[in-house]
């Protein structure tokens, strides 16, 4: 469970004049519930992955709060992290390692022993079908396989939510598939489930909520029928295009 | 504990599988590069040495015009051989090393006790004629000085009136030889390279190589405290860079003692166990590199600008050194605490075979750990800057 509340993050300009300020996310304010997926959909540059960087705890808010599973993002960071699977825009495995090691390694950074992290990384084998890869240097690896470790990787400890950041950026239509599929179940399984994305046919497909975000600020948050009917739109593309004050296209 | 433990080892068992970084580690900087430096050093050291107690032959021309001079010449360890015709194009060419010439005239100028001609023909450009020229030199020197002293007696005077000052010339310094005595000054800068090397790939592959690879945030979103997490990529670079420097010096070990050259362990008394010394000592001075190499880690965006970094710091380090070398420091009490400094001069006083007290070994040792304390703690306050990640 995620609960944002005006959260917003600025930038010191690279270059520019002493205190000009960029804003990164200026007002977001959203609820993720368990059990179910929450998209935050919008333009590439809107602020979803400073927003899901500071959910992880990684920055800390200019201002605001957020909530993860009862613990503050700035007061109590590490029971948040003991809580959250991160998984951020890229992969980001150790090439050198096998599948296997990259799993074992963050299961022990998270304090399991070495013989509950193999266990714990085969478990984690089976559940995301991993068969083909899991003892092989994750070196030349597709974007599939990596996503896939990955995502093992942030489910090490069992946490409850997991922040996905643009998750299926870089995968083949068969991999997206069997990520989402593998998304679904984590939801029916009880667990928050936050992830960005700037494709509204994913976003559509997969979400029970839909958080839009532009220009630093969230635009509408609500199920996919609700944004549809407040806009008076038929599809989501056109309901994104109103959210964010933009005019539509006449044909 | 057990997390660090699992950080230290998993970035240990990656650099292992780097074999880039594992040359570096390994074989460039502990084998490569000693040899690379001391190997001509010790060739220097062979051309410059002059043994007396080995039999040496000389060319000689004339040699039955002074017989008494030839006995003292065999009784000093030279050979005598007749001089070809051509002897002065030899020498010119490096064929022959030198030749002695022994004049027509000399029997006549000896025993009317004139000054006696004798001509040593040698070659200027080449060292081994030239030391030959030396130890001839100091052998007719030798003779002179007694074919002298035999006449003043013979002439009822005591020789020593002749000698106004009796000046004895005794180097205090351990070896005496310049060559061989450079090689011992190298050991610390060979130690120290040698540590720097073993760690500088990690530390660039842990730091700022694991935020190029994108592997830094999902790390950094485990319920792991970032201190922790850096003492142990800390650790991993430390046990590197011990690594290398043992391995150096096992290989300036090895290179002194093993060296194919005669009488090298005259010059070298090197025992394994004073190389374990110099390596203890030199620890500290790892510890202090570790945090050099994980500070300039952390200030770099990239694997690319840290190596650009780090090659300059790399020297930063080492500058005292090189100014200890040429600056002939005397070594005092107030010296030995200035951090790395006191370190090199402790690693120093072994290739000069001073004594230092165990107090101020003491006081060295600790003010390079404090030091290197401060810049690692100066690491971990930016190492927790969130601009890590933004």
């Amino acid at each position: 469970m995620i609960k944002a509340n005006g959260l917003a993050k600025f930038y010191k300009r690279k270059g520019g004049k002493k205190n000009e300020k960029v804003v990164a996310v200026e007002d977001v304010s959203f609820t993720a519930e368990d059990g179910a997926i929450t998209g935050l959909l919008g333009p590439n540059g809107a602020g979803k992955s400073t927003t899901l960087r500071m959910l992880a705890t990684l920055v800390v808010p200019d201002s605001g709060s957020a909530e993860v599973d009862g613990f503050s993002i700035t007061n109590d960071a590490i029971s948040v992290r003991r809580s959250i699977g991160y998984l951020p825009h890229n992969a980001g495995i150790y090439p050198r390692l096998t599948a296997e090691e990259n799993i074992v390694y963050f299961a022990e950074v998270v304090g399991l022993d070495k013989k509950q992290a193999q266990q714990r990384a085969g478990e984690l084998c089976e559940q995301l079908e991993m068969h083909d890869f899991f003892l092989r240097r994750t070196e030349g690896f597709s974007q599939g396989q990596k996503t896939k470790v990955a995502l093992a990787r942030a489910l090490v400890h069992k946490p409850r939510t997991l922040i996905l950041d643009e998750p299926t950026n870089g995968l083949d239509v068969m991999a997206m598939r069997g990520l989402r599929k593998i998304i679904r179940r984590l939801s029916e399984e009880g667990h928050c489930i936050l992830f960005s994305s700037h494709v509204m046919q994913e976003v559509a497909a997969l979400c029970d909520h839909i958080a839009i975000i532009s220009d630093g600020k969230i635009a509408i948050s609500d199920s996919l029928a609700g944004i549809l009917s407040s806009t008076g739109q038929k599809d989501l593309e056109d309901a994104f295009v109103i959210a964010i004050g933009e005019q539509l296209e006449l044909e | 504990m057990r997390r660090i433990r699992a950080v230290v080892l998993k970035e240990i068992k990656d650099n292992l599988r780097d074999r880039r970084a594992l040359f570096f580690a390994l074989i460039y900087g502990p084998v490569i590069l000693p040899l690379m430096i001391i190997g001509p050093m010790l060739i220097g050291v062979k051309l410059n040495s002059i043994d007396f107690d080995k039999v040496t032959t000389i060319a000689v021309i004339g040699a039955d015009k002074a017989p008494n001079f030839i006995q003292f010449l065999r009784e000093n360890n030279i050979e005598v051989t007749a001089a070809p015709d051509n002897y002065r194009e030899q020498i010119a060419e490096n064929k022959l090393k030198l030749a002695l010439e022994i004049d027509d005239i000399f029997a006549e100028q000896f025993t009317k006790a004139e000054p006696a001609l004798l001509t040593l023909y040698f070659n200027g450009g080449d060292s081994d004629s030239q030391n030959s020229a030396r130890q001839l030199r100091v052998i007719i020197n030798r003779y002179d000085r007694l074919i002298g002293k035999l006449r003043m007696l013979a002439r009822g005077f005591d020789a020593d009136v002749l000698d106004a000052i009796n000046l004895v010339e005794d180097d205090l310094s351990a070896e005496g030889e310049f060559g061989s005595k450079m090689i011992s000054h190298m050991l610390p800068f060979v130690l120290v390279f040698a540590m720097t090397m073993g760690g500088f790939y990690l530390a660039i592959d842990s730091i700022p190589g694991e935020r190029e690879r994108n592997s830094l945030e999902p790390l950094l979103s485990l319920p792991l405290p970032r201190a922790q997490l850096l003492v142990a990529k800390a650790l991993a670079v430390l046990a590197f860079v011990l690594f290398s420097g043992f391995i150096a010096s096992l290989t300036f070990f090895l290179i002194v003692s093993l060296a194919p050259i005669e009488k090298i362990d005259e010059i070298f008394d090197y025992r394994f166990i004073e190389i374990i010394y110099a390596y203890i000592l030199a620890m500290p001075l790892g510890v202090f590199m570790t945090s050099i190499l994980i500070l300039v880690s952390i200030f770099s965006r990239s694997t690319k600008e840290a190596q650009t970094h780090l090659g300059i710091m790399m020297i930063v380090p080492m500058m005292p050194l090189f100014a200890l070398e040429f600056l002939n420091v005397k070594v005092s009490s107030l010296l030995m605490a200035a951090p790395i400094v006191g370190q090199y001069l402790l690693l120093g006083s072994i290739a000069t075979g001073d004594v230092l007290t165990s107090a101020q070994i003491i006081v060295s040792i600790f003010s390079t750990l404090m030091f290197s304390i401060v810049v690692f703690l100066i690491a971990l306050l930016v190492y927790r800057r969130e601009r890590l990640v933004a």
